[in-house]
């Protein structure tokens, strides 16, 4: 993470709202001992300590994937993964925050490309070099069967593994703890691609539309409207606001 | 339908996405011989090559995966013995059951490994490929053959898988004779070749692919001019192999490479998932059809 | 004798002074035409050692067919030493293929390309 430590005091026992004493917990961020408030995020605490994140470092809320981070916890050896914003400050933690997972991206045309587990493993040829140690699957902070999906590219079946995948950050976790370096988050993004262009159902009414649109039956309508913003913008954002969303 | 057989069954990767029709014919057959096969409801890629350094356990977890979950599934539907069509994945998860059986202190490491995800191993299960299956039921596929199998002189390729090393063998490593059998008793006349045991080239496509031409093209030229019209494999990296090489050739010689499933099948007229090409390529080779005979 | 020799023996699990030099694992393997060093040589070389076994690309051309593991009257498994010797360069992270230059790649079946994979990438 790019950051910028500033120097702030930190007043120790700080009081709560409600006037009660506040819980601290001690970490440990890069090394460096703080004391910071419990139930605060990694995240959160980390800022409360002086740190500020200028990258590694998105939606706060779980779902961009960008503040992966590693941790331990005392008295056990497991070296666990989660996301600075998701995961809740634990006394004696060890953390590190990856600003970013090297992982390099490859420029295909989609459009050449056909919905085949050959064309990923050309693409992607580490992912023959799976040896199934489901060290991915164990780093995912989605819960995602990762290996399990890496398995069905090489079984072919891209449509089930695009389906497993659907909810990945992209956050890289399983990456940096692959023996086989595959570059899990690209993989899956290409196979989902694969998938909505090649091999979900076509969306009928969607292209119905388009073809309607293209045809101009609302070129008539739509001269109308323009005209009436142009002349009484009022009435249009009334016939927007009572417009029947349900037709 | 008969049970005469009950088998777990693990596909390999390489049978699911490259060798559809090898599958689907094995299917077909085991149908009709009354063998009741159920596909593990997941498995994992076995590694495909078993590694072969001492302290390499890690290689071998995929093969352990897949043994486990045939050990719960045996449980429940009464047969601990897992067949596989591949050989490569018979090789390598044969030779995984063995090591972890002989090796109590690689069990233990791997036990450990797993233990995180709630997994063990207590060795129940024993790896079969489907050679032997299908030798132990040749009376049974004599019986179910409907079509004139006299015009197809079928040469037997085994390869190295199912037979090296010996502690794996499915026949006799330097004589086998089980799918010369299983052939006769289909009625095709069997035509036996110096290459049957060779290896193809395997792997070795990615380094110094000349050789694997060279290899393969010994292979196809020898059973050829030992009489075959017909070569006859249970590997999808040799069908591989074979075909690179015989599309290299500037005189391809009449002779067709083809899995032992896809003969049976269509010697006992399950034709639904024969490719055509290789159905129209027996025809030609059968008497009763017309315009076919040798 | 050297660290790369102790490294093979170790990984191997087997011992090379056994061999006495028959030469049946070179009179059986399918790719020695197509080797540099052929596998009984290469035997010596480790017995010797020579360190200079790790340079030598006849390892690279052996399938692990198990045809001279299976025949040698000493048991001394040369298809698992080569193996062997591959790895003391792998296991460095060392690639032996540029996956690039596969022709083909995209028509290559799993099992070749998972083979491949694990026999020379490190």
């Amino acid at each position: 993470m790019a950051q910028v430590e500033v120097s702030k005091k930190v007043e120790p026992g700080l009081r709560g709202e409600g006037g009660e004493k506040k819980k601290f917990v001690t970490i440990y961020y890069m090394g460096k001992k703080y004391r910071v408030p419990a139930g605060l995020t990694v995240l959160k605490a980390l800022e409360w300590a002086g740190y500020r994140f200028i990258r590694g470092v998105g939606c706060r809320g779980g779902f961009c994937g960008a503040c992966a981070m590693a941790y331990r916890l005392p008295g056990e050896y497991k070296l666990r993964t989660g996301l600075a914003c998701q995961t809740v400050v634990v006394d004696g933690m060890y953390i590190a925050v990856f600003p970013y997972l090297a992982v390099t991206k490859p420029r295909y045309n989609i459009e050449e490309l056909k919905p085949e587990a050959g064309v990923v493993l050309k693409i992607f040829p580490e992912v023959s070099r799976c040896i199934e140690c489901n060290a991915c699957t164990k780093a995912c902070p989605q819960g995602l069967e990762v290996m399990d999906a890496i398995q069905e590219i090489l079984r072919g079946n891209l449509e089930k593994a695009a389906d497993m995948v659907f909810d990945c950050l992209s956050c890289g976790l399983c990456s940096i703890r692959c023996p086989a370096e595959i570059r899990h988050a690209w993989v899956f993004q290409l196979v989902r691609r694969l998938y909505g262009k090649y091999i979900a159902p076509k969306a009928k009414h969607v292209e119905e539309r388009v073809k309607e649109i293209e045809e101009g039956k609302y070129d008539e309508e739509l001269d109308r409207l323009v005209e009436l913003a142009r002349k009484d913008i009022e009435a249009l954002k009334k016939m927007y606001m009572e417009r029947d969303i349900e037709k | 339908m008969m049970v005469n057989d009950k088998y777990l069954y693990f596909p390999g990767c390489s049978v699911k996405r490259d060798a559809k029709s090898y599958e689907k014919t094995a299917f077909d057959v085991f149908g009709k011989l009354g063998i009741w096969v159920k596909e593990l409801d997941k498995w994992w890629c076995c590694g495909a090559t078993f590694g072969l350094a001492v302290d390499d356990v890690a290689r071998h977890l995929g093969s352990v995966r897949s043994l486990i979950q045939a050990e719960q599934e045996g449980a429940r539907y009464g047969t601990y013995k897992l067949l596989t069509l591949c050989p490569m994945c018979y090789n390598t998860l044969k030779r995984v059951n063995l090591l972890l059986k002989r090796d109590p202190g690689k069990l233990d490491n791997i036990r450990r490994y797993l233990r995180d995800e709630n997994l063990d191993y207590k060795l129940s299960v024993e790896v079969v490929h489907v050679l032997p299956v299908l030798y132990e039921h040749r009376d049974l596929i004599r019986k179910n053959i409907v079509r004139d199998g006299s015009g197809i002189r079928a040469a037997p390729y085994y390869g190295c898988t199912p037979l090296r090393p010996r502690e794996v063998a499915v026949d006799n490593p330097e004589a086998p004779s089980i799918m010369h059998v299983v052939l006769k008793s289909a009625g095709v006349r069997v035509v036996d070749f110096p290459f049957k045991t060779e290896c193809c080239g395997a792997y070795v496509y990615a380094y110094n692919r000349k050789a694997v031409i060279g290899k393969s093209s010994m292979i196809i030229l020898g059973a050829y001019k030992a009489g075959a019209n017909v070569l006859v494999t249970v590997c999808p990296l040799c069908h591989y192999n074979l075909m690179l090489a015989y599309n290299s050739m500037k005189h391809k010689p009449p002779i067709k490479i083809i899995y032992l499933t896809e003969l049976l099948a269509y010697l006992m007229g399950l034709d639904d998932n024969i490719p055509p090409e290789i159905k129209s390529f027996l025809d030609g080779l059968t008497p009763s059809v017309e315009g076919g005979g040798d | 004798m050297g660290d790369v020799i102790d490294k093979i023996i170790k990984i191997s699990g087997r011992n090379v002074n056994l061999c006495y030099q028959c030469g049946m694992c070179t009179a059986v393997c399918p790719m020695a035409e197509y080797m540099d060093v052929k596998p009984h040589q290469i035997i010596r070389m480790i017995q010797l050692g020579d360190e200079r076994v790790v340079e030598i690309d006849a390892v690279w051309v052996c399938a692990s067919c198990m045809a001279c593991v299976d025949r040698c009257p000493r048991d001394v498994g040369p298809g698992i030493i080569f193996e062997a010797v591959r790895l003391v360069s792998l296991r460095k992270g060392i690639d032996k293929i540029d996956y690039k230059a596969i022709e083909d790649l995209e028509a290559a079946p799993t099992l070749a390309m998972v083979t491949a994979s694990r026999k020379y990438t490190g």
